[in-house]
């Protein structure tokens, strides 16, 4: 089927090219038959990208080993769930899925828009079906996934074990589906500026998109830290690795964009400020696809070094060459409507908030390009680890939860000293206590201290605008308390939901700052033997080695290693970490053995535990094992996060203004394309 | 009677008293794999001297360079295949031995690899931009924001305040009553 | 192999076919719907969320006493002047409405002054008019019931009844309650 992939590929190229070239000649504007052919280029696009999966799933599912793709990502015993993440685990295959779902989001983006942007549209298929043109391009001339092979091997090399894990197979999509998303927006931006309807309209557009794609983002980040966390075996979620950097570079400036947006909406302020970020957002996005993909920078996660790099950073640089000339030449229409009057009014605090953000953002990209950077200006080759990147953006980040804080306790406008005072005295008591409480556990460490502090600090204000929220409504409407409770969520979802959304980044910084605290040591242990460890909360445990066993599975042959724990001398359980050769239908080992870390994960307190090797052959082993405090808490709040970018997001909310009855009548019937004869 | 409990004595003893030797020819107690391959490389037996806490703590600030981008400490303990950084650990316990001191180490480490040995660039000369960039970055961002603002708020104090207060707007008793009834519908 | 061939001509020339449609049969002319921009995208939405805001403010403690008044004579200004906007363009749209002159203009926009005028009916009704006891004064001058609420509907001109004081029907000759004459 290689051949009819091959050609699906073709097709949606020049039809790109077809939609791409119509849509920006703007002669569709009088034509309405030129603007429903470039709407319906995207759905054919759509349709042949289908085609072109479907070609390639085929390959992968009837092992087709002729093709290159299949044989070196897929073997005879993959378990089936792992096939249908080969799609997406090589570079070749990648970059279809990438195409696949980014001309899904451009139809659904034509079909779910309301009708009254109609003018847009057009231009927003024109980018949409730039990009993926370009994503086309990349495979028809630089990496092919339907490549065939002279010949045929028996079987194929099989899925690298690392990526054989749930979380593998949710991850990368999660995180495609971010990044893919945030072209919707940009196509919008650069729709809206096109065609000079710089009115809040265009912002209204994609209000859902950038929800989408910011939820996404964060979802597919924290499936990330998971995965590198039950997989990579290192012990802790994140490493300031440059392709971990590269997702949340986005992320950053999407989240200063959800923010700032709210001011546009309200003021009128802050137009460019907002182009600018979802332009960015964009560039940043295929930036850290070009990260990826292209190996400029050491990382874990690099494919292997290819041409396609180029690609991207040609893209990159065109991309941002238009976008920003186009910003510019409409630069005079964005003028603000209203101007800031007040340093202590929201507003202002949103400015800080947004600054904050964008300087994080810089401060990441700095810091993943410093080695470049140096080497280019002293000659010198350093390595920017996670201590540099801790020591430069861990106080901006807690500069940025002291804000989280304070920022919602700040009226529109201006706020007097009384009402400050009225508004802070509860939260910085929580903030307090919660300094009080951890100091008398014992915890000295500066950073950690603060950061526990601030969230108690954090907790105290959306807690505050909960009740006092409640209490309002119960006042003005006297409304029962669970009824006021709902309302106030369902009738301003896009503050309560942000409040919930904050309580889930007040829980993750919660639990980075349990990391400082982790730890480690390695040891060699023969059956019988023990080693001590004493927690950060006080606990000593033991783990005694209990032995190695071998047996052969699906795909592999597992050695699993197994320690008895015990907590404060009482017993509790066993704990296995394996070593898996995994095996190909012939039983030839494929990749080098890989590890499985045995993990227990507790509210306090996660035992980690790796089996590093044995000692020449025998029972004897060598182990790691990690106490990492807080962990289970990163994860939560991810749930909690997501749950509240949820609650944003869903539909309806907002004041409603008029009852439907109301609105029914105010639909006009046109008859479109009568008047052009 | 007698025969009874010496049968139950010798039962006892064979559940308690384990076998002297391992059923598999290994060395003393300790068993042997029925297939090492397949138990990734083959270790060295560690000591505790070599994984002693201020060892580690020198590991964790040196950088492996497989490239793996980790420390010495961590990609030896992770990634099992990488030969650097045991051959690492090997030089950092010999400097030990040599009665360096944890410093004298690091330093070591850095005439012989380069700066890139360590895990995060010394802040002195150029790598001070790295450190100190964004946040010089942020705070004149941030001043400027300040200033700004504070200028224009000066401006529209000066430009009278332009505040409209409620006297001031002309309103009849029907427009402010279609005011309320529109107030009204919208639900809130 | 055959059968790809096939396969792909298919595929190529249906969507060719499906894009290039539009030009090479426009067909018949579609049905749009314009919907009604969203409550908040307009000027008066705009200004009435804001005034439901800076209340609920005042009543979480966010807003001072000071920044209430000058913010609710701010957005009490801007909802106003949207309101007037709005009745203007109702005017206007009645005015071209009563001017049939064009000769079977453009139907279009003769149906959106239609539909514009109705919506701001409720608020821009004639004075004197009938008006609902619910829904306020109505802008069909000779309805008996409410177009909205289907209640009936009183002539503000008829008022009470003089000897009983009771409400009178829009076009009662006399008092139902009474049977006092109405006065003309």
């Amino acid at each position: 089927m290689t051949l009819l992939g091959q050609f699906a590929l073709w097709v949606t190229f020049l039809v790109g090219l077809w939609c791409v070239a119509i849509a920006f000649s703007a002669r569709w504007r009088d034509r309405p038959e030129l603007a429903a052919t470039v709407v319906r280029s995207v759905y054919a696009m759509f349709g042949c990208l289908v085609v072109a999966s479907l070609a390639l799933w085929k390959g992968l599912i009837g092992h087709d080993f002729n093709i290159e793709y299949v044989a070196a990502y897929t073997s005879r015993n993959l378990p089936p769930y792992y096939i249908v993440s080969a799609f997406w685990a090589g570079q070749k295959g990648s970059l279809l899925f990438w195409a696949l779902v980014l001309s899904l989001f451009a139809s659904l983006a034509q079909l779910l828009t309301p009708r009254r942007y109609a003018d847009l549209m057009p231009y927003v298929a024109g980018v949409t079906s730039a990009v993926v043109a370009f994503f086309v391009s990349v495979m028809l001339f630089g990496s092919d996934p339907f490549e065939r092979l002279a010949f045929t091997p028996a079987d194929g090399r099989g899925l690298n074990p690392q990526l054989q894990n749930v979380g593998m197979v949710i991850h990368p999509p999660m995180l495609y589906l971010g990044y893919i998303s945030i072209t919707i927006p940009f196509a919008f931006a650069v729709a809206a500026l096109l065609s000079r309807r710089l009115d809040t309209g265009w912002i209204h557009a994609i209000r859902k998109w950038t929800l989408v794609s910011w939820l996404f983002l964060s979802i597919g980040i924290t499936l990330g830290m998971w995965w590198a966390y039950v997989e990579l075996g290192w012990g802790g979620y994140w490493a300031w690795d440059p392709v971990e950097n590269a997702s949340f570079l986005p992320w950053l400036t999407m989240t200063a964009f959800l923010h700032s947006v709210m001011i546009q909406e309200k003021r009128g302020m802050l137009k460019r400020w907002n182009l600018g970020l979802i332009v960015g957002t964009f560039l940043l996005s295929i930036f850290g696809t070009f990260i990826t993909r292209s190996g400029v920078i050491a990382s874990v996660h690099s494919f292997t070094q290819s041409n396609v790099g180029y690609f991207f950073l040609a893209f990159l640089v065109v991309a941002a060459v238009l976008s920003f000339t186009l910003l510019y030449t409409r630069w005079p229409l964005l003028e603000a409507e209203v101007r800031l009057e007040s340093m202590l009014s929201r507003e202002a605090a949103f400015l800080f908030n947004n600054l904050l953000f964008v300087g994080i953002a810089f401060s990441v990209l700095w810091g993943t390009l410093f080695p470049i950077l140096s080497e280019a200006v002293r000659g010198t080759k350093i390595t920017v680890g996670p201590p540099f990147f801790n020591r430069v953006n861990v106080p901006l980040g807690l500069l940025l939860l002291a804000l989280t804080g304070i920022g919602p306790l700040i009226a529109w406008r201006k706020a007097s000293a009384a009402n400050l005072r009225r508004q802070f005295v509860g939260p910085l008591a929580t903030g307090a206590a919660a300094l009080a409480m951890v100091l008398a556990a014992g915890l000295r460490d500066f950073y950690a201290a603060t950061a526990l502090a601030l969230a108690g600090f954090v907790a105290g204000t959306i807690s505050q605008e909960f009740l006092r929220g409640v209490r309002a409504r119960r006042r003005m409407h006297g409304e029962s308390v669970p009824l006021a409770f709902f309302r106030l969520v369902a009738r301003n979802r896009r503050r309560y939901g942000g409040y919930i959304v904050h309580t889930g980044i007040l829980i993750y910084f919660a639990a980075f700052a349990g990391m400082a605290f982790k730890v480690e040591r390695e040891a060699t242990l023969k059956p019988g033997e023990s080693v001590e460890l004493r927690s950060p909360f006080g606990h000593t445990y033991t783990f005694t080695h209990v032995g190695i066993s071998q047996y052969e599975a699906l795909n592999r042959v597992v050695s699993a290693a197994t320690v008895q724990v015990a907590i404060d001398g009482r017993a509790d359980g066993l704990l296995t970490s394996e070593k898996r050769q995994h095996i190909d239908s012939f039983k030839r080992p494929t990749f080098e053995p890989s590890t499985e870390v045995g993990i227990r994960s507790g509210l306090r307190e996660d035992l980690y535990l790796v089996f590093a090797g044995a000692v020449d052959g025998t029972e004897e082993a060598v182990y790691r094992f990690n106490v990492n405090p807080l962990v289970w808490w990163v994860w939560f709040g991810g749930f909690v996060l997501a749950f509240g970018g949820l609650v944003t997001m869903w539909p309806g909310g907002g004041p409603a203004l008029v009852p439907a009855r109301q609105v029914q009548g105010g639909y006009a019937v046109s008859l479109v394309g009568a008047g052009t004869e | 009677m007698t025969s009874r409990r010496s049968f139950l004595r010798a039962g006892l003893a064979l559940a308690f008293v384990p076998p002297a030797q391992d059923s598999l020819a290994g060395r003393g107690a300790v068993g042997t794999l029925h297939n090492p391959a397949a138990a990734g490389r083959p270790r060295a037996s560690t000591n505790p001297e070599e994984n002693a806490a201020e060892i580690q703590a020198i590991e964790l600030k040196l950088a492996c360079n497989c490239g793996c981008t980790l420390d010495i400490f961590t990609c030896r303990t992770t990634d099992f295949s990488c030969t650097y950084s045991p051959k690492l650990h090997r030089e950092v316990l010999a400097l030990r031995n040599d009665g360096l001191s944890a410093q004298e180490v690091i330093d070591a480490f850095v005439e012989r690899y380069g700066e890139k040995a360590l895990m995060a660039p010394k802040p002195q000369g150029f790598n001070l931009a790295g450190y100190l960039v964004p946040g010089a970055a942020i705070v004149t961002a941030g001043a400027t924001l300040a200033l700004v603002i504070g200028r224009r708020r000066s401006a529209v104090a000066a430009a009278g305040g332009a505040a409209p207060e409620g006297d001031h707007l002309e309103a009849s008793p029907e427009e402010l009553e279609r005011l309320r009834r529109a107030l009204r519908e919208t639900d809130d | 192999m055959t059968l790809e061939i096939v396969a792909a001509a298919l595929v190529g020339v249906a969507a060719v076919w499906w894009v290039l449609q539009p030009l090479i049969a426009p067909g018949t002319p579609r049905m749009t719907v314009i919907e009604p921009l969203d409550p908040e995208e307009t000027p008066k939405g705009v200004a009435l969320a804001a005034l439901k805001e800076i209340e609920f403010d005042r009543e979480t403690g966010k807003l001072s006493n000071e920044d209430y008044a000058f913010l609710k004579g701010k957005y009490t200004g801007a909802a106003l002047e949207a309101l007037r906007a709005e009745s203007a363009e109702a005017e206007e749209a009645r005015a071209a409405e009563a001017g049939p002159g064009s000769g079977g203009g453009d139907v279009e926009i003769m149906i959106a002054a239609r539909v514009r005028a109705l919506r701001s009916a409720a608020i821009s009704a004639p004075p004197g008019g009938p008006a609902c006891p619910a829904c306020g004064p109505r802008p069909e001058s000779d309805a008996e019931f409410c177009s909205s609420c289907g209640d009936r509907l009183h002539s503000a001109a008829s008022g009470p009844c003089a000897g009983c004081g009771a409400e009178l029907g829009a076009d009662s000759r006399f008092c139902a309650q009474c049977g006092t004459a109405a006065a003309a």
